[in-house]
């Protein structure tokens, strides 16, 4: 038995080490004693100190044909896989000196051992110390898991002498039965594998949490007893009704909801992939929310079929960088921001992100105040001159420099009035009597577009930018600034509504639209305010319903083209309809072939969600 | 938001004659549908519901016919239409992409045929304008290009900020197309980055067809006072490459032309003043560039006079 002992327990774990395989589902292991063979009283060496003394056993003559059979309940799951079955039948040779063992067959539900058992004598006769087992080994494929189960033991006669049976463990290996499905994700970023996640799935909806914006794939796996490898199953796939978040605050201080202009106003999901029968479907996120997707096999009608209810949440970050901006009082998180009007809008936040970053102005890429005065574009051709909305319209003639100042442009406020001391002019100090050189102040007066051309178009040093105002302008426009002694640009400058500002450049003839931003809400004031300051993307603002992001992804979705569908082919239909309404933001840019949705499209790269660590809570 | 009702009620009635009256009737009937809803479905209010138009003989026949463009303040469309009677549509395309906040419509024969092209402009709200020329065939209206060739119709039009020049003194005119770009800021960061192209396109078999791009191009006006010089520099890409002068004095229609003027390119008299007159549109002659130029141009005679300089590729 001490043999038999340390055999066992090496073949045991060759046995299980064998057969278990590195995949899903798990292996288990079942040991059974199965004994039918007793001869009471009395014990077999009744009183021995040996615990095999405690045995009971059978005696089998074996010089003529003998079988000898039990029948016993299985204790396994009736729902269990059988993977194969070790045998290590103990017996005890009652032999001679030189008659030492007798082998026999078994057979386990029919099915024949591998190799006959071994009784062995080891020269003790049926002493009380020598009991041995030997192996044999089934596959198991009659085996009836949990339900009766028949072993034979027969010999042909053709021994001498008789053995004593003991009893039969058997070792059983088997995996649950059931086919196990499973649900993988995908999460795509362009230029990188997709990061996958699986998850074992029932009957039961299974929730998966997927970062807005994320592009991803799902699809259903099937894991079978046989198999152990997961094997895709192509499906139907189908996006259920969505719950939609309502739009939310901005910032988490925020008080004031914005206007918001939405896409795909129902849908947390869009689909970007055809509805052909697939083994993966793609979704990108577009709205906070959950949508259901079921997945209907057409594999076999025993798959059946299993729903994941998806959850868009905010992302941890966009991209792997830029995080934050600064308002010049506080730090802010861009990436939540983004992600906010993100759901707000329906554009997923890392092409709005990119939109940010293409509206770079003089590096002023994560600027609150980011702002750039058009002298001619907007000044010239339309604020001052063309349709003379300074004058004209009632959205811009109340901060119209000088007569505003001191009304609605107070000195010394900071985003009124000095915006515009970014630029340089020269004039005549009263004190000296020299021309000077010098930033503008909000106690300047009378500044001419062109005082702001002439320093700062081309002019560089001593803190000068090249504004390069000139490249822009049509060659018309730009005979009649420089003509000698032009009097083109001799009005004063409406810096505070001729310009854009903010993260997305926003100009002051959209947000005087009433779709595109509802104004501030101050108190004590009982209507909305609409203000040029309100624009830039301080906290303060924000909070109240200001900041250019809004405001600028509102835009986008005026300028979206692709009608009311919430279903695109691919991906590369879905962002192509992304580009064009980024290019409508600002239709002729041009960098050569490439134009502003390009650009956009380029920068999102950067800027796409995290995949989350646990997208299955 | 309700500005261009007034504007371009004042445009219109500018442009009004007797018939235009009419025609203003007419225009207004056929607002294209395709208009009338947003991108996304939603009706467009009436007060963001524009048009503009001119008047012309368009099939050379002595029959007036309506060129008008409609936009809803996000995209247009064009439309010839016949005044006769109640009015009649008589063709209409509705771009896929033709955006814009504002439009305009303007007649101008560009192959010189006396059948006036017809020119819209959509006005943008950031960066240049963009254009389209249309050839009317009597029945339709066709592109004549350049095409985008990411545009999602035939009617996507290439230029942006044009500028309509006869540059070889045949009548027939050119357009030179003006995109820009501003790029990320540059260390130390003293300057806006700008991505500036000129492209000239002329006419080949009926269709514009790009020529080349522009090293300079630049306009001159008279300014009041005594005459002065104006300098320009710029830099050319090839300077071993021929290139070509061009002088326009004026405008297309013969007005603004100085009676005088001075070319000085790299301090080399190129145009001296005893080649100006009045009747003088276009003067060509080969010229050589080094990488780094600068351009003089004096005008003299009246204030108001324009010469546009241009150094082209030689053909």
């Amino acid at each position: 038995m001490r043999h038999a002992l340390c055999v066992m327990s090496f073949a045991a774990a060759c046995f299980v080490a064998s057969t278990l395989r590195a995949q899903s589902p798990p292996v288990h292991l079942q040991t059974v004693t199965v004994d039918c063979w007793t001869n009471t009283p009395p014990k077999f060496c009744n009183n021995a100190a040996l615990d095999p003394s405690e045995w009971d056993f059978s005696t089998i003559n074996l010089n003529t044909p003998w079988s000898t059979t039990c029948t016993y309940t299985d204790p396994l799951p009736q729902a269990s896989a059988v993977l194969a079955i070790q045998a290590i039948p103990w017996a005890q040779y009652c032999g001679d000196d030189f008659t030492t063992h007798a082998s026999y067959a078994t057979r386990l539900d029919g099915e024949n051992g591998d190799i006959p058992a071994v009784a062995s004598d080891d020269g003790f006769h049926c002493a009380c110390d020598d009991i041995v087992g030997s192996f044999v080994n089934y596959t198991g494929k009659n085996y009836h898991p949990g339900d009766a189960n028949t072993l034979d033991l027969f010999g042909d006669g053709n021994a001498a002498y008789s053995m004593r049976l003991y009893r039969v463990d058997l070792s059983i290996l088997y995996t649950d039965a059931a086919p196990k499905y499973s649900v993988q994700v995908g999460f795509e970023t362009p230029g990188t594998a997709p990061a996958l996640f699986t998850k074992v799935t029932t009957s039961a909806p299974l929730t998966l949490q997927v970062p807005l914006g994320a592009v991803f794939t799902v699809g259903l796996q099937k894991t079978t007893a046989l198999t152990l490898i997961p094997t895709p199953l192509n499906a139907i796939f189908g996006a259920g009704v969505s719950t939609v978040q309502p739009a939310v605050p901005l910032m988490p201080t925020a008080t004031v909801m914005p206007v918001v202009q939405t896409l795909f106003a129902d849908h947390s999901l869009v689909q970007v992939d055809n509805d052909d029968v697939s083994a993966t479907k793609r979704f990108i996120a577009v709205h906070f929310g959950t949508t259901p997707i079921t997945m209907t096999p057409v594999t076999s009608a025993d798959d059946p079929q299993r729903q994941i209810n998806v959850e868009v949440i905010l992302p941890t970050d966009l991209g792997t960088s830029e995080h934050s901006f600064s308002d010049g009082s506080n730090d802010l998180d861009l990436d939540d921001y983004v992600s906010n009007v993100a759901h707000n809008t329906g554009i997923p936040p890392q092409y709005l992100k990119g939109q940010v970053h293409q509206e770079e102005y003089l590096g002023r890429y994560l600027v609150a105040d980011n702002w750039r005065y058009e002298p001619v574009g907007s000044d010239l051709e339309d604020v001052s001159g063309g349709a003379r909305r300074a004058y004209t319209d009632a959205d811009f003639s109340p901060f119209r420099l000088d007569d505003a100042i001191g009304v609605t442009l107070h000195p010394g406020v900071q985003d009124e009035l000095d915006p515009r001391n970014v630029f340089f002019l020269r004039r005549v100090d009263p004190a000296t009597g020299s021309v000077v050189d010098r930033r503008i102040s909000d106690a300047d007066r009378g500044v001419t577009a062109r005082e702001i051309w002439d320093d700062n178009d081309s002019v560089t040093g001593n803190g000068h930018i090249r504004m390069n105002f000139s490249l822009f302008a049509s060659q018309a426009v730009l005979a009649s600034i420089n003509a000698p002694n032009s009097t083109v640009l001799d009005f004063v400058a409406q810096t505070p509504t001729a310009s854009s500002s903010g993260l997305m450049q926003v100009m002051w003839d959209e947000a005087v639209d009433d779709d595109l931003w509802s104004g501030v809400t101050i108190p004590g004031s009982t209507n909305p305010v609409h203000e040029p300051k309100y624009v830039f993307d301080r906290r303060d603002y924000i909070n109240i319903g200001g900041g250019s992001l809004q405001i600028g992804a509102n835009k986008d979705v005026q300028d979206w083209r692709g009608g009311t569908v919430t279903k695109f082919p691919s991906l590369d239909a879905f962002e192509a309809a992304i580009n064009l309404m980024m290019r409508y933001y600002n239709f002729k840019w041009h960098e050569g072939p490439v134009h502003y949705g390009d650009r956009v499209v380029t920068y999102s790269r950067s800027a796409g969600p995290a995949v989350p660590a646990v997208p299955f809570p | 938001m309700k500005r261009w009702i007034a504007f371009h009620a004042l445009l219109i009635m500018a442009a009004s004659s007797a018939l235009a009256a009419s025609a203003e009737s007419v225009v207004s009937r056929f607002f294209p549908p395709a208009l009338t809803v947003d991108n996304l479905n939603k009706p467009v209010p009436i007060k963001s519901r524009h048009y503009t138009f001119v008047l012309g003989d368009l099939n050379h026949d002595g029959t007036q016919l309506i060129c008008a463009v409609y936009w809803n303040e996000r995209d247009g469309a064009v439309s010839v239409l016949s005044p006769v009677g109640d009015g009649s549509l008589i063709a209409t395309v509705s771009p896929a992409d033709m955006p814009g906040r504002s439009g305009k419509v303007q007649l101008l024969d560009f192959d010189n045929d006396g059948r006036p092209e017809i020119v819209v402009t959509m006005d943008q709200l950031r960066g240049p304008s963009a254009a389209w020329i249309y050839k009317w065939t009597g029945a339709a209206l066709q592109l004549m290009g350049p095409t985008d060739p990411e545009g999602r119709d035939a009617y996507s039009s290439d230029l942006a900020d044009p500028t309509f020049l006869d540059v070889d003194g045949s009548g027939s005119i050119s357009v030179i197309d003006h995109s820009w770009g501003r790029g990320p800021c540059v260390q130390p960061c003293d300057e806006e980055q700008v991505f500036v192209q000129y492209r000239l396109f002329q006419l080949v078999n009926g269709n514009f067809k790009p020529s080349g791009d522009i090293d300079c191009f630049k306009q001159y006006l008279r300014g009041t006072g005594a005459p002065q010089a104006q300098t320009d520099s710029f830099s050319a890409t090839d300077p071993a490459a021929p290139r070509q002068l061009v002088v326009v004095n004026g405008e297309r229609d013969g007005s603004a032309r100085a009676s005088s003027a001075r070319v000085v390119l790299n301090g080399q008299s190129v145009v001296g003043s005893s080649s100006f007159n009045q009747k003088v549109g276009v003067i060509r002659l080969p010229v050589a560039l080094a990488a780094n130029n600068t351009l003089t141009v004096t005008i003299d005679g009246k204030p108001g006079a324009t010469v546009t300089v241009l150094l082209l590729p030689s053909k």
